[in-house]
């Protein structure tokens, strides 16, 4: 791919990209226009997508009218991202089609995609800091002009081009600033600049407005009408109830990978969407819980890391039993602080106490030998260890427990262990000596969880515990998580999902761009009150 | 304001490294993923072609020996 | 509403992937027997012996490397550190009343000493490699190579490229004298192969080893002190580097500077057709022994055949392309 653009620079194919402002393959007259044989400018069917121990996507569909606003909701895991990256050629669909205006079309990756027309504000930015704004937007498909038989950047031409955008979509942004000098919001408001400006005619917007205020939500909102009078098909891809109320006409739901159904905004409710989303009762939602938080039992005092753009004067208590939910946006640098703490990160100045001792910690064995805990964000990258067993993933935290004369390993006692956690947290495996990768993400998670667990912590910090794990999974960890609260364990949990939080926690303690913002106690829990302390910046 | 064109950074937006690998471990770390895009069937074409190749060298090598070649 | 979890067993035998798993096996076995029925003293008592005597110290190269393997590290200097070793123990171990003997000065020292004092010297060298790899973070494909030169610089300067020989009866006696049946050789790779079966499946060295190949950022939040078990692994490499070249030596009757050149290729390539994967936390001792089985098999059945030694060269080198494509089959299979 990185190939292939690099040659379209050079000018072989560079007549068939964009030459500037989005002058689409197709006819500009027709983006209104639709196909004879179908009311609906794209749509996929029966798409089937497996990845190693997990069906993500199974019998999924969507249908795209002209001039709509589209709403693909579904929880984390559902398949709303990766049916996208279907439609977008990024993932191979096992089963299923694609049907633009009308003709059966395989999509052969993101530029083929934006040739035809169909454009993509990804979720997790891709920008490039270090160069400028207008570089940013049209990466990848620059205006070129020749100078005697070199082809090389119309630099000029590109400025020119991304200056009309950005006042297209309202931002006056000086194109050849860095892009590093913006805001994380900003970025994102360019990164849907970028697609705005390829002028097409299906536009996904993945969680656009994970890191807006107010004010640029609303700006969005305008673009987003002015689209949708120009005839352009939106997806709109958020977890946002009230937004996703406001600016659709109409709502795709999924869970699992599967298609649940498609209504039009108006009939519905919050409560139906969210028992649609889910599958169960919304008073089932969330378990009770029993714990009752007792004393401080862990303090962090003005925590910086030494990257300066990173968390810095960070302080708050932990009590013993309690659940602390750490809420914030996209970049607040909540994950940064926990590998901070458990000592994955380095840091400058700051202090530990922990049942009353100051704590040294330089790398994760230290937290580990004080009784620390960590599941990380990314359990693929550095959580589990995918080509060996469960048997080996549940003990590798714990093996000096399990020695026969102080250098053997107690085999039997390492079965032992598995099966009682197995049994303990209803692990789906065939068998212990299972490869872990094999497993689905829930599985994974509770494999990491009973690694954990057989250190007896007293502090555990779970970082976005619930990402890419289905419904039904999702119950049995918070049900976990609580059973480890009520045995009087401290739990800091951090995620972005809002009901999540406001379902799960004692206290939330809420961040914005690496600083503590505040914390809000868990009974006066909502929606608006973590919304402003997440975007309060400086 | 004339940039050299070889060290652009061109934006993939599929991302070549596996997602969260921060730093790979050693040259030839995780050098699987990196590779291009082989499908397992024409991986099986080569293997069978590299067998037949092996094959071929044992009994050319034998043919020699007993001056049948 | 549960995603069902693929379990990696098959149900019925499913011939094609027996195949493809173990194709290399399949081939050398059936050469084997080709051989054997086309030549006279292939499958005698005498032929075995050669077999293991040839396997041994190549097996316990094989074993040291593929601790580097797993980690996904390699080591380049395998070869030179075996020469190094052979060429340190000849030092010791010639016999007093011969003439050319190196260091005049040099006491009878019994071979068990030589061999202690020449494993802590290459462990040392391994140390240095596995401090290298894992503080200064220098890829182990480079720290390996320039160790690979330093140690054959020195080896060079302290044999003053003289070829050594003249050994003590003792010592000789090491490589050529049995129990019985069973050589002394066989014994040493017999013991060898038993520690690292016992090291790599009921030691936490063993389970850190696989965790840090599988995913060291993993095995590095799991609390594992991936530094010290790295360097362990290179020291122990390079304890084992100095008995096969011990034990070399004494088979060969004499040592010099070229002695144990390009043994780590044949090592890491009977690793690699042994199952330890490129792609890091794979690898069992099992494997590794049928690995150099194929490579030695290979070689003597090419031999009694009477072919080329050229062709021997070509037909390795296939191999080890058949095996490394193998295993990134597997790999992309899992994808």
């Amino acid at each position: 791919m990185l190939w292939r653009t690099h040659f379209l620079i050079f000018g072989t194919e560079a007549g068939n990209l964009h030459g500037g402002s989005g002058t689409c393959v197709q006819d500009q007259k027709n983006i209104k226009g639709v196909s004879k044989l179908s009311e609906y400018r794209l749509e996929m069917h029966d798409v089937v997508k497996t990845f190693p121990g997990v069906r993500a996507l199974d019998g999924a569909q969507l249908k795209l009218r002209p001039g709509t606003v589209h709403a693909l909701m579904g929880e984390n895991g559902a398949g709303k991202s990766t049916l996208m990256k279907c439609m977008f050629g990024i993932y191979h669909m096992d089963e299923g089609e694609v049907i633009y205006e009308g003709e059966k079309v395989q999509i052969k990756g993101p530029l083929d995609a934006l040739n035809r027309g169909i454009a993509m504000v990804h979720q997790e930015l891709q920008p490039i800091p270090e160069r400028s704004i207008g570089e940013n937007i049209y990466v990848g498909r620059y205006p070129v002009k020749k100078i005697g038989p070199l082809t090389v950047i119309d630099h000029d031409k590109m400025y020119r081009d991304a200056a009309r955008v950005l006042e297209e979509v309202h931002l006056n942004f000086e194109p050849r600033a860095k892009l590093g000098s913006l805001s994380v919001s900003q970025m994102q408001l360019v990164e849907i600049a970028k697609a705005v400006s390829a002028d097409c005619k299906v536009l996904i917007l993945d969680e656009p407005t994970s890191s807006l205020t107010a004010a640029e939500v609303e700006a969005l909102f305008t673009i987003i009408n002015e689209l949708r009078g120009k005839g352009v098909s939106i997806v709109y891809i958020s977890h946002k109830m009230d937004e996703i109320l406001r600016i659709s006409d109409e709502v795709t739901i999924m869970r699992d990978g599967q298609y649940i159904g498609t209504w039009s905004a108006k009939e519905l409710t919050t409560d139906f969407i969210i028992t649609k989303m889910v599958g169960r009762e919304l008073s089932e939602l969330y378990p009770v819980r029993e714990n009752t938080p007792g004393e401080v039992v862990f303090e962090v005092e003005d925590f910086t890391s030494i990257n300066p753009k990173s968390f810095r004067h960070a302080s708050f208590q932990l009590r013993k039993g309690e659940i602390l939910g750490v809420a914030g946006l996209v970049g607040a640098q909540r994950t940064e602080l926990m590998e901070g703490l458990f000592g994955l990160r380095s840091h400058t100045a700051g202090k530990i106490i922990y049942k009353g001792q100051e704590l040294k910690i330089n790398q994760p064995k230290d937290a580990i030998n004080n009784g620390i805990a960590m599941l990380t964000e990314d359990r693929r990258a550095t959580g589990i260890l995918g080509v060996l067993s469960i048997a080996d993933n549940v003990s590798i935290a714990s093996l000096n427990q399990y020695l026969i004369g102080g250098v053997m390993l107690d085999d039997a006692k390492i079965e032992n262990l598995v099966q009682e956690n197995v049994a303990k947290l209803s692990i789906k495996t065939p068998s212990s000596k299972t490869q872990i990768q094999s497993l689905s993400g829930g599985n994974q998670q509770k494999v990491l969880i009973s690694r954990w667990l057989a250190n007896n912590p007293d502090i555990f910090i779970m970082d976005e515990p619930t990402r890419g794990i289905d419904v039904g999974a999702k119950y049995e960890i918070y049900c976990i998580i609580a059973e480890m609260a009520k045995q009087g364990k401290s739990i800091i949990m951090i995620s972005s999902e809002m009901s999540e939080l406001i379902g799960m926690s004692d206290r939330i303690m809420v961040m914005c761009d690496g600083r503590v913002t505040g914390f809000i106690e868990g009974g006066e829990a909502n929606q608006e009150n973590i919304m402003s302390l997440a975007t309060r910046f400086e | 304001m004339k940039e050299e064109l070889d060290d652009r950074t061109v934006l993939d937006e599929e991302g070549t490294q596996p997602h969260g690998q921060t730093q790979p471990v050693s040259a030839l770390d995780g050098i699987y993923e990196r590779l291009p895009d082989i499908s397992v069937k024409s991986l099986d074409r080569f293997i069978l072609l590299c067998v037949i190749a092996l094959v071929a060298v044992v009994v050319i090598g034998v043919l020699r020996a007993n001056h049948i070649i | 509403m549960q995603k069902s979890a693929e379990s990696n067993h098959a149900a019925p035998f499913d011939v094609k992937k027996f195949m493809s798993n173990n194709a290399i096996i399949i081939l050398i076995v059936l050469l084997a027997i080709l051989t054997g029925c086309t030549t006279k003293n292939f499958f005698t008592t005498t032929n075995f012996k050669n077999l293991v005597v040839n396997v041994a110290p190549r097996f316990i190269i094989a074993c040291g490397v593929s601790g580097c393997l797993i980690t996904k590290g390699t080591d380049l200097s395998a070869g030179r550190a075996v020469g190094l070793a052979a060429c340190l123990s000849a030092m010791m171990l010639q016999s007093v009343d011969y003439a050319a003997r190196m260091f005049p000065w040099m006491p009878d020292i019994p071979w068990p000493v030589a061999l202690v004092i020449v494993m802590i010297i290459m462990g040392a060298f391994g140390a240095v490699n596995g401090i290298v790899i894992s503080v200064l973070k220098v890829p182990p494909f480079i720290a390996t190579l320039g160790m690979q030169t330093i140690i054959y610089g020195l080896c060079s300067l302290i044999t003053n490229n003289q070829p050594m020989g003249g050994y003590k009866k003792s010592y000789l006696t090491v490589a050529s004298g049995s129990v019985g049946p069973i050589p002394y050789l066989m014994i040493f790779a017999v013991i060898v192969g038993l520690y690292f079966l016992f090291l790599y499946n009921k030691t936490r060295h063993g389970k850190y080893m696989y965790a840090i190949g599988g995913n060291e950022n993993a095995a590095q939040v799991a609390g594992v002190n991936v530094r010290a078990s790295l360097v362990r692994i290179y020291i122990l490499a390079g304890c084992m580097y100095a008995l096969a070249g011990f034990l070399v030596g004494a088979k060969a009757g004499g040592a010099s500077t070229a002695t144990g050149q390009g043994y780590e290729l044949e090592a890491i390539a009977a690793c690699t057709i042994g199952g330890v994967s490129a792609n890091g936390g794979v690898g069992r001792v099992g494997g590794i022994l049928v690995g150099v089985l194929v490579f030695e098999i290979l070689k003597i059945c090419l031999q009694f055949l009477r072919v080329d030694p050229a062709y021997t060269y070509i037909a390795q080198g296939l191999v080890i392309v058949i095996a490394v494509a193998l295993d990134l089959r597997k790999y992309l299979q899992k994808k």
